[in-house]
């Protein structure tokens, strides 16, 4: 069963993630922002980051960036699910190595799609 | 009649009472106030809805109910509320820089009107946000997703 780290400040969006990731079949871990999430992965390996961009303490860019240079998450695909959805930081996305860029709110149908595509 | 503060002479400038620009903040302060109310509104009610909605789908997930094919459409509408149960997160980043923004504009309005008097701590300016509002939808439609 594959194991998601999802990584979000809003307690609400972290429900809605993991309640259609664990209907889906997936093993979620929740993270509060980048610094747990970054934490939470120096003791696990997981299949696939799903992360927001504005949070407190490390956004979503910095933990990406962080992530891959970690040996253990150079290809893990990483999806930031942001309210943001400018040209801007969807360069700076993929610049930070993200694997994709997902613009709230998420079609959970969809949401479960891309994410089969992209774990392998 | 006092007013503000006269800056330099190369900048237009605008010269207004300072019991005006006082009430012009004090205003400004209570929108905010009452944005943060909004928000903890919406949040507990967020909290609410969420365990009803847990409830409702580990209701209808009984091994009794699961097999029931008339309750497929009760299962798919709740699956689909998810994009709309995400307003909460939402409303509050708008809320959240919209407040940023007030305040700026209420603690520049003070200092530069105002400034400080002699002996008198100088108050902390809260800068007004830089960046847009980073949430531009006017809608509760699903978003767009782009693979690199």
């Amino acid at each position: 069963m594959a194991v998601i780290l999802t990584v979000d400040d809003s307690p609400s969006m972290r429900k809605m993630v993991s309640f259609t990731l664990i209907a889906a079949g997936y093993q979620v871990v929740e993270a509060v922002d980048g610094v747990d999430a970054f934490e939470k992965a120096q003791g696990q390996a997981f299949d696939l980051v799903l992360t927001d961009q504005n949070m407190p303490r490390l956004d979503g860019l910095g933990l990406t960036r962080k992530l891959r240079e970690h040996p253990d998450f150079k290809s893990t695909p990483i999806l930031m699910l942001t309210t943001e959805s400018s040209d801007l930081m969807k360069q700076a996305g993929r610049a930070a190595g993200a694997t994709g860029w997902l613009v709230k709110p998420f079609d959970p149908v969809r949401l479960i799609e891309v994410i089969k595509k992209v774990i392998k | 009649m006092q007013t503000s503060a006269q800056p330099s002479l190369s900048t237009p400038t605008v010269a207004l009472p300072v019991m005006m620009v006082a009430e012009v903040q004090d205003s400004l302060l209570v929108v905010v106030h009452d944005l943060e109310r909004l928000d903890g509104l919406l949040a507990h009610a967020m909290e609410n809805l969420m365990q009803r909605f847990t409830s409702a789908s580990t209701e209808l997930d009984a091994p009794s109910l699961a097999t029931l094919k008339e309750l497929e459409g009760v299962r798919l509408g709740l699956r689909s509320a998810v994009t709309e149960l995400q307003f909460q997160d939402m409303a509050s980043q708008l809320i959240g820089h919209t407040s940023r923004i007030l305040q700026g504009c209420a603690y520049r309005l003070a200092s530069e009107s105002m400034g400080a008097e002699d002996g008198e701590a100088v108050p902390f300016v809260e800068e007004v946000p830089e960046r847009p509002n980073p949430v531009t939808q006017d809608e509760m439609q699903a978003g767009s997703i782009e693979l690199f």
